[in-house]
């Protein structure tokens, strides 16, 4: 049957394959956004944590007020790092300031640039006593810090004082593209500072989470050889031996509060690494599970409609499809005609939605700086809805195809 | 009336006789208002005018160097700059103000555990002109106060009575954070739909300002802010440098906005004066109303605008699916229509009885929405996420489900009922 015919057929017919074009549109329109809101909130599920399993335990934000103090000095974390280091099965301790999963509720972030190049990159920063021991990083390429490169201080000392850095390696990718990050110099900013030199960057160490692993770059993570002097809020990362951690993270609080001379072990909270990691994406498992609920009732809804439409279309035009077998077509004709209309239709819809997706896209971008699905996405998504279609239309179609000649001479 | 209730009744049956279709029509508007309206109902929580018939008269100011992207954070300043501007425009009714949390407890009772986070304003005396809040007891604290820092506090009726059980409490202290201050004011309750003074996460807090004292009174007080330049929780000693307090004006007309420009560029530009030799920051000030700060904060999460448009489309599908399922299921019922209208009834009486069929399926459907919507919520509630206290049900998004059931059932069923009603009574007998 020629296509022109075909066309003829459906324009008589206006309003249904007018209904099918238009719900798959709209039915493109929400899967493929939906498909990408599902990615950004898998990336951060699926990302390595890249810290040993079983072994890393982290205290949510102490308050000095809890010891009846305004601040601590470093001389009271030393204390308390060693009470720690003490406990029979501690492998590492850190104190320090910005956490995995921000448990301690701070976390640090800026945008560093490479000091020879200016290329940037936005980086969570981890401030700490032994940071690379107490997450269990391994260093992949360079050193650890030693005990030249820690500074003891304030707040602002962070920036003015700490002349090294250890980085991961997807932050040491994204800054120094091609080239051996260690030995390189970089900014904890945007622009170079006037006064100073560029930080170095002594050692690469594998891929670690960030604090809030939002946004896709849950990797890119600096770590700074920092001690903390005269703060009122710290959080420790301690490492013990797998076999040990639980009885280690019962006397935590205890061992903590008698250290830093806090009212009771029950202003200390602590985590193990991956419950905390869990209860940070809780919130994410769930969103997944709403946008795969809406995923699959949009495939259910726009199959059944087309389905619906198809049957009621063939319906129609049982006599018409007699006089077609009546002159000679084929059941496989008739089949195929179904099929191809079917695709003709959807083929429609899929371009009408890719059209309306991207203007939309497009201009929620211009004015509210949101990222649109990548073309790959919009072609993906009208694959699946030519598919869908031709799935949804199969039942109708063989039906049709079933119509036998004799219907021509019947009603009227 | 014999005759809706003979349209009702060939609504009813006509519903019964196709239950697949019927079921599956209503749980996919069910599904389609659910959805749509859930997220519309974030949307205007997040996009409320925290303060309705006054957002576009009150302005703050915010300064951008030259050149420069307008970020929110060049709105905040340290107290000094703001408490100059401030006395420098005695006339206006210009106020500075920085929020925060800390301790607050009755000081007569020692004994008692103090509230942790309570939320705390510390602002400039002409406040209560600028943000519309009325007094109940007492006075507000005065321009010398505000220079002085005098530790004198004005608080909300309903802290009085959380924290002394009665609204008479002039004259008695409480202590913010180890700081004592004397009570000499009762404000009204005051809490716009969004705490719009705060920033970045702070502005979902629905806590609204329960305790208000002089801006320099603060000095010495722990206090949590958000949105500081310096990430520090700790200000006792960093009160000075850092950057938290912001501007706030309100009702200026065209010369007085000049005016408190032009002072407050002058003031930020001494405070940041560069040593000499260094060429100073051209700052380019500009005023912003409420609704111009809240866009510039990204109040609305951009998510929150990418699911408004999925929603959206979500339901124009769920309607044309269902629009199609009842186009076809009305005309499959052509040759009985055809009698119907062979026998006399007139073209109005078919669309309105296939209206009342369509219209009574999209009532259903809402009364479904309802607790699917309700689950949704609560189930987002229950969420981390930052502006989870907005989301609740409340009469107005009852309300605008009602219209959305009442306008969706009229979408859906008006063109498949008028298909039916078109179809010429000859014909429909003669055909099959």
């Amino acid at each position: 049957m020629s296509g022109m015919l075909m066309l003829k057929t459906m324009k008589r017919h206006g309003f249904i394959p007018l209904i099918v074009i238009a719900q798959v549109a709209f039915a493109l329109v929400v899967l493929v956004n939906t498909g990408s809101l599902l990615r950004q909130q898998f990336a951060p599920m699926l990302a390595a944590s890249g810290v040993p399993a079983g072994e890393v335990l982290i205290t949510h934000q102490l308050n000095a007020h809890d010891s009846d103090r305004s601040h601590w000095s470093y001389a009271d974390l030393r204390t308390a790092e060693r009470a720690i280091r003490a406990m029979p099965g501690v492998i590492a301790v850190s104190g320090g300031m910005g956490t995995p999963m921000t448990v301690d509720r701070m976390f640090l972030h800026n945008t560093l640039s490479n000091a020879r190049t200016g290329q940037n990159a936005g980086a969570d920063m981890f401030a700490g006593d032994h940071l690379v021991g107490a997450l269990g990083l391994r260093v992949v390429r360079g050193r650890d810090f030693d005990e030249s490169d820690y500074v003891t201080g304030g707040f602002m000392d962070i920036y003015r004082q700490v002349r090294t850095v250890v980085i991961t390696q997807t932050l040491a990718h994204r800054l120094f593209p091609g080239g051996h990050a260690v030995g390189q110099g970089l900014w904890l900013s945007r622009k170079p500072s006037k006064d100073r030199d560029p930080l170095r960057v002594v050692g690469v160490v594998n891929d670690t989470l960030d604090s809030n692993m939002a946004g896709g770059h849950a990797h890119n993570l600096l770590l700074l050889p920092f001690r903390m002097n005269g703060f009122g809020q710290v959080s420790f990362l301690v490492r013990a031996k797998p076999a040990q951690r639980d009885a280690v993270m019962k006397r935590l609080p205890a061992v903590l509060g008698q250290a830093l001379g806090m009212h009771g072990a029950q202003a200390v909270k602590v985590e193990r690494y991956e419950d905390a990691r869990a209860a940070r994406l809780h919130g994410n498992a769930v969103t997944s599970w709403l946008l795969l609920a809406v995923l699959a009732t949009v495939s259910v809804v726009v199959v059944l409609g087309i389905t619906g439409l198809s049957g009621f279309w063939v319906q129609k035009r049982t006599r018409e499809i007699g006089i077609q077998r009546a002159l000679g077509a084929r059941r496989g004709d008739i089949l195929r005609q179904y099929q191809f209309e079917n695709l003709l239709v959807v083929c429609v819809g899929a371009a009408l939605g890719v059209l309306l997706g991207l203007i939309v896209a497009e201009w929620l971008r211009m004015h509210f700086e949101l990222t649109s699905p990548p073309l790959m996405a919009w072609t993906v998504g009208a694959l699946v809805l030519v598919m869908f279609g031709q799935l949804a239309v199969l039942g109708p179609a063989l039906r049709a195809s079933r119509v036998p000649p004799v219907v021509a001479t019947r009603g009227a | 009336m014999a005759k809706a209730c003979y349209a009702l009744h060939l609504a009813w049956r006509g519903m019964r006789r196709h239950p697949r279709t019927s079921v599956m029509v209503v749980a996919v508007m069910a599904l389609g208002l659910a959805a749509c309206m859930s997220v519309l109902a974030i949307f205007h929580a997040l996009t409320a005018d925290p303060v309705p018939g006054r957002s576009g008269q009150t302005q703050t100011i915010i300064f951008p160097a030259k050149g420069q992207k307008l970020e929110s954070i060049e709105a905040l300043m340290p107290v000094g700059p703001v408490q100059q501007v401030v006395d420098r425009l005695p006339d206006l009714p210009v106020a500075a103000v920085a929020s925060g949390t800390t301790r607050v407890r009755p000081s007569s009772d020692p004994s008692r555990k103090s509230e942790s986070d309570t939320a705390v304003m510390f602002a400039t005396a002409r406040i209560p002109k600028v943000f519309g809040i009325s007094l109940l007891r007492g006075h507000w604290w005065t321009a010398a106060d505000d220079r002085n820092g005098a530790p004198v506090a004005v608080i909300g009726i309903d802290t009085a009575r959380r924290l002394f059980g009665t609204d008479d409490v002039l004259g008695k202290s409480i202590r913010l954070d180890k700081k004592r201050f004397r009570v000499i004011g009762v404000h009204a309750a005051w809490r716009p739909a969004l705490k719009f003074y705060s920033q970045r996460g702070g502005q979902y807090a629905r806590d609204m300002a329960g305790v208000m004292v002089p801006l320099l009174s603060g000095d010495g007080v722990d206090v949590q802010m958000y949105g500081m330049s310096c990430p520090l929780s700790q200000l006792t000693d960093k009160w000075k440098q850092c950057r938290f307090s912001q501007l706030w004006s309100y009702g200026l007309d065209a010369g007085q906005r000049q005016r408190f420009l032009s002072v407050a560029t002058q003031v930020v530009q001494g405070f940041y004066k560069p040593p000499p030799g260094v060429t100073p920051i051209a700052y380019q000030s500009r005023l912003l109303n409420v609704r111009e700060w809240l866009i510039l904060q990204h109040t609305v999460p951009d998510s929150v605008r990418a699911y408004v448009w999925v929603a959206l489309a979500f339901l124009a599908l769920c309607l044309l699916n269902a629009a199609g399922v009842l186009a076809a299921r009305f005309l499959r019922r052509g040759a009985e229509l055809g009698v119907r209208r062979a026998l006399g009834a007139s073209r109005r009486d078919v669309f309105v009885q296939h209206l009342i069929e369509s219209g009574s399926l999209s009532m259903v459907a809402g009364v479904i929405a309802l607790p699917l919507m309700l689950g949704a919520f609560s189930l987002m509630r229950a969420q981390n996420i930052p502006y989870g206290d907005l989301i609740r049900f409340n009469v107005s998004t009852f309300l605008a489900l009602c219209v959305a059931t009442l306008v969706t059932g009229l979408a859906v069923g008006v063109y498949p009922a008028w298909r039916a009603a078109v179809v010429p009574p000859a014909l429909q007998v003669k055909q099959n």
